[in-house]
């Protein structure tokens, strides 16, 4: 099985508390698609928990998407915030996983047709990678004590 | 590999849009997409990598 390693994204702040001086993210720029070529670069969050990969709704316009709502699947979300915290509605996209971060170009990244979700309310992030066309075709291998993930392709 | 730093741009643009060059620094940052992709687009860089920065002090429990 082919493999790609990232590393993880550490942020501290050592004037707060013990429990909140450092964090270790996994953070993965993907690349979103639109079937006519439009682009965006989108630094997103690996979240195994979600079933789903989901993105803030100032993307849609960027890849063509006029109205986000506008779909015939879109279905409530729950999480933290509660039962129906927020709303899903997909599209037919393309995502890109780069197969490194020194080179961000559709050459050199895996492409997944897939469905993709924009959000009503954004999540701090702009972009949660989930199961759906995500880690439902790679394993994800975290590694925090040195510092790197892997994503290892299954399908 | 070890980790990559990104604490000056999560200390210094929490709450807002950034976009970024390949190497993680910082080309442009606004409150909304569109607009640091237009502020991104003027500096000459057509497909920046982009990011919404959270409140560092919002946990992610997933």
């Amino acid at each position: 099985m082919t493999s790609f390693r990232y590393p993880y994204t550490r942020v501290s702040r050592p004037s707060d508390p013990p429990l909140l001086q450092f964090k270790n993210q996994p953070l993965l720029t993907i690349g979103l698609a639109s079937h006519s070529g439009q682009l965006v670069k989108i630094l997103s969050y690996i979240d195994t928990g979600s079933q789903w990969c989901l993105f803030s709704n100032q993307y849609a316009p960027h890849l063509g998407i006029k109205d986000y709502k506008k779909t015939n699947e879109s279905f409530p979300l729950s999480g933290i915030g509660g039962p129906n915290a927020n709303f899903a509605y997909f599209h037919d996209l393309t995502l890109l996983i780069f197969k490194d971060t020194k080179r961000l170009k559709r050459d050199n990244a895996i492409e997944i047709q897939t469905k993709i979700g924009f959000v009503d309310r954004d999540f701090g992030f702009g972009g949660i990678l989930g199961v759906y066309g995500l880690l439902d075709r790679f394993k994800f291998i975290g590694n925090i004590p040195e510092g790197y993930f892997e994503l290892e392709k299954m399908l | 590999m070890g980790t990559q730093d990104l604490t000056d741009v999560f200390r210094n643009y929490e709450n807002k849009w950034v976009a970024l060059d390949d190497n993680n620094k910082v080309i442009a940052s606004a409150a909304s997409l569109d607009e640091v992709l237009k502020l991104a687009r003027q500096k000459g860089v057509i497909d920046p990598i982009t990011a919404s920065i959270p409140d560092y002090h919002t946990e992610y429990v997933l």
